[in-house]
């Protein structure tokens, strides 16, 4: 939140600033408008008389056991507060005067009635479908009957209402009105909407609006705990209103009454832990305690005996929650004061207004209250929910921004990361192909130094001397061209392997050996082809072979030359060990007269030999030389 | 025989011509020393062997190679070389070349190629031919996957080039080109194929033409010299 700008803050106190004001705008035309009309319309006092349960109902209280005579009572008439442990029924006497010229426009207007009940007009009852007298239990609910012409005379008129009520159950009546049909029509029907629909929206609001908040913990059971509290203490709390629009009773009065306080309790519970936790309070002993409160709270209003649960369930239970929950709201002020965040400040506000509606509920519940009042905190709580849900979603767009951000950062950097890499990669390897050209280059000069070059300068200071042939200089350039040659048979855009290097030499020496009458024969064994050697270690397995071919053409009087290439090893593995070249051996096997037998003339004193010793063993290799009168045999095995 | 002579060293232009004169019945009909005059002559000039020098003073022979193969489609192209490099060699094959040989040949050796190639015979080595085969698998390959070196032609050419950049080799050219990879020659290869030294020596020049077909779209011959060269 610190770190959203100034513009998102404003934005979002504006969307909480236009629900609330939404919200809260009905409420306050719907309070305004119809109490000044209907004061006239008011019966506010009744003569009452009480008739207990027959059977049993002699031992509930002090006032039952007989009926009592009439005696005036104001309106509204709790009976939990006036007539404590009283079930039975109370006949509530009016006297109405009615004009002649309004005998055909009067109606029975009720806010509250509990738990039920029946209506005589003049000693004639009062029946309507849906009406009163109907369900077996109601105790949130407006009634609106109109009276009929008939039943009306002009001047004083009785009217009983006879309201039936089982002891400790919330029985009782509300101040009526009787008047004009239209005037209280309208006046029941926004009642109806405030009682009954509005309870409705307001719990199905919470509910539904809970439901995305507890999602939100189920994936992210520690992260999300705040919202799991506030979502369980919500779902709970919008469950347990629907006990007001309830035309049954689901469980005897002595079960029914301890659950529906009891759930309260526990909602509140979570919702309290809710906002001091988002003022990071976590104190876990505070906790621990509302926990075993709340536990031994609810066994509490069980185990009271219902006689007294009425009496006590306030003190026991609602007034010590009352008193909790401001010492929570104001920890949660003081901790927005001390630390504020939008979130905080915004929460606050809603909380706050709770405050107001959980006064006038507990003072309803305890009986101080006007009976005839609506309820108010199951409509007002929404008003928290809403903006608990608005700052969710806002945290949640924030933590997409967020993410979005970090996406975009993450993403630049990976894609200089890659350049980087890429540059690293683009100079290393023209770092390389520079190294290799230096050393194909360096290695070209000293081939050509060592081979062209000293054939030229011995052939240069041959010539200055006068010491050399017309026929030695053919000899001698042919012995440079030939180098060259040899250069480049060893290497080439197409050359890669050895057997291709050997195939060039072969192929380049194939028709000069063919004009003096030598055929060659060429050999390649099982996997051969795929070895490849350095330029430098190329070059010298070509000028052995050269020189071989050289010795038997020259000195042995060959006929036949076979070039043999093959696997020295036993197993042959084509794909042994990636990069590493098998062993092998290379044959050159000539048909001429031997070595021994070659003329002293031709023979060079072994120092061909040797050269070729010298090279194998720079090789790594061995050369060896197998020669008889039937021919030679020269050996190079790698 | 009427020949023509493109190349620009006085000396070489001399020893060429010593060597075909020697010989009765070849006759050089010219002579030329750059690109301009060499394409002029091949357009006017009617002659049956033209023997080409790719490096030339003012461009490569490569494009005498070419206007020849236009102009005077029968005649047989020689190209001269000091170092037979297989790049410079394969482009010039595309470009319409018949067949290639050193300059420092000996002049039997020079009028043996001569005579092959009037019989209708194209010389071929192990460094050629795995060219060849490597160009032609590239072109197989299709444009996924040419390799790196290859992509420097344009989109237009690569679009022409998918269907005419594979020459349509035979089977059995390809194993003729696949073995004298390997270094045999091609009277082994006519016994390794069950042939004739006759027919094995035929393939080469029947792949010449292929490949100098292949390459008829100009954006071809581009690649191919960028594949190349």
């Amino acid at each position: 939140m610190e770190t959203v700008g100034r513009s998102g803050a404003r934005r979002l106190a504006a969307v909480v600033g236009i629900i609330l004001a939404l919200l809260v705008a009905p409420l306050a035309a719907g309070w305004l408008t119809p109490a000044a009309n209907l004061a006239p319309w008011r019966l506010g006092d009744a003569a009452l008389t009480l008739v207990p349960d027959d059977g049993g109902s002699s031992d509930r209280g002090s006032l039952s056991g007989a009926p009592s005579p009439d005696s005036p009572v104001s309106l509204p008439d709790p009976w939990n507060r006036k007539h404590p442990g009283f079930g039975g029924t109370g006949h509530y006497r009016f006297t109405i005067r009615v004009e002649p010229d309004a005998l055909a426009d009067r109606a029975l207007y009720v806010p509250r009635l509990s738990n039920h009940g029946a209506i005589e007009i003049n000693g004639a009852p009062l029946t309507e479908p849906g009406g009163i007298g109907n369900a077996a239990w109601h105790w949130n609910r407006p009634f609106y009957l109109a009276i009929p012409a008939d039943n009306l005379h002009a001047g004083d008129n009785s009217i009983v209402i006879s309201v039936t009520g089982l002891a400790n159950s919330r029985a009782g009546l509300s101040d009526i009105y009787v008047g004009p049909r239209e005037l209280l029509g309208d006046a029941y029907r926004l009642r109806w909407f405030f009682q009954v629909d509005l309870l409705w929206i307001a719990n199905l609001t919470v509910v539904i609006l809970a439901v995305p908040l507890l999602f939100n913990w189920l994936r992210d059971p520690v992260g999300s705990a705040n919202y799991g509290l506030f979502g369980a203490g919500s779902i709970l709390f919008g469950l347990r209103n629907f006990h007001g629009v309830f035309d049954f009773l689901p469980l005897p009065v002595a079960y029914w009454w301890p659950l529906v306080s009891a759930s309260l309790g526990w909602s509140l519970c979570f919702i309290f832990v809710f906002l001091l936790r988002l003022c990071d309070y976590r104190w876990r002993a505070f906790e621990i305690a509302l926990a075993v409160f709340a536990t031994a709270g609810s066994i509490m209003l069980f185990a009271v005996p219902t006689a007294h649960f009425m009496a006590l369930a306030p003190w026991l239970w609602y007034i010590p929650l009352f008193v909790i929950g401001l010492f929570c709201v104001g920890a949660f002020a003081y901790g927005t004061f001390a630390r504020p965040t939008l979130h905080r400040v915004v929460l606050l506000i809603g909380v706050l207004g709770q405050i107001g509606p959980a006064v006038h509920d507990i003072l309803w519940i305890q009986g101080t209250g006007s009976f005839s009042s609506v309820l108010w905190m199951a409509l007002s709580f929404p008003l928290v929910l809403i903006i608990t849900s608005v700052l969710l979603a806002d945290d949640m767009a924030k933590t997409r921004a967020a993410l979005g951000n970090m996406n975009k950062l993450l993403e630049a950097r990976v894609a200089a990361a890659r350049r980087d890499l890429e540059a690293m990669y683009e100079s290393r390897r023209a770092t390389e192909r520079e190294a290799i050209g230096t050393q194909e280059r360096m290695r070209l000069m000293r081939d050509m130094h060592d081979g062209v070059g000293t054939r030229l300068s011995l052939l240069l200071s041959g010539l200055t001397r006068g010491e050399i042939a017309a026929g030695e200089v053919e000899d001698a350039v042919r012995g440079s061209l030939e180098e060259l040659h040899l250069l480049l048979d060893a290497r080439g855009p197409s050359t890669a392997t050895l057997a291709d290097a050997l195939a060039n030499l072969r192929y380049r020496l194939d028709p000069r050996l063919a004009a003096t009458g030598v055929e060659t024969r060429w050999e390649l064994g099982p996997g051969v082809e795929d070895i490849v050697l350095s330029a430098e270690a190329t070059l010298h397995v070509l000028r052995i072979v050269q020189e071989c071919i050289t010795n038997a053409v020259r000195h042995g009087q060959a006929r036949v030359v076979t070039f043999r290439i093959e696997r020295s090893d036993a197993t042959l593995q084509p794909d042994s060990a990636a990069g590493k070249n098998p062993s092998f051996v290379i044959l050159v096997i000539d048909d001429g007269v031997g070595i021994d037998k070659a003329s002293a003339l031709t023979r060079g004193g072994g120092r061909g030999l040797a050269n070729m010793r010298a090279r194998s063993e720079a090789l790594g290799g061995t050369f060896t030389l197998h020669s008889d009168a039937t021919g030679t045999v020269a050996r190079l095995a790698l | 025989m009427r020949l023509v002579v493109i190349e620009d060293d006085p000396y070489w232009q001399q020893a060429i011509r010593a060597i075909i004169e020697h010989r009765p019945g070849y006759r050089v009909v010219a002579t030329c020393g750059n690109v301009v005059q060499a394409l002029r002559t091949v357009q006017e000039t009617v002659f049956d062997l033209i023997i080409v020098d790719l490096g030339l003073p003012d461009g490569s022979g490569i494009d005498v190679i070419r206007a020849a193969r236009r102009h005077q489609p029968e005649a047989d192209i020689l190209v001269a070389t000091v170092f037979a490099d297989e790049a410079n060699v394969v482009a010039a094959i595309y470009a319409g070349a018949t067949g290639y040989l050193l300059k420092e040949s000996a002049p039997d050796q020079w009028i043996a190629a001569i005579d092959e190639l009037r019989a209708g015979n194209s010389p071929i080595d192990p460094k050629i031919a795995r060219h060849i085969l490597g160009a032609v698998q590239r072109g197989r390959g299709g444009m996924g996957r040419q390799p790196v070196g290859h992509q420097a032609q344009s989109p237009a050419a690569d679009g022409e080039a998918a269907d005419s950049d594979d020459p349509g080799l035979t089977a059995r050219e390809m194993e003729v080109l696949q073995l004298v990879a390997r270094g045999f020659t091609l009277v082994e290869v006519a016994k390794f194929l069950n042939m004739s030294p006759h027919t094995s020596r035929g393939h080469a020049k029947a792949i010449y033409r292929k490949l100098e077909v292949s390459s008829r779209g100009e954006a071809v011959f581009e690649a191919s010299a960028l594949g190349l060269i």
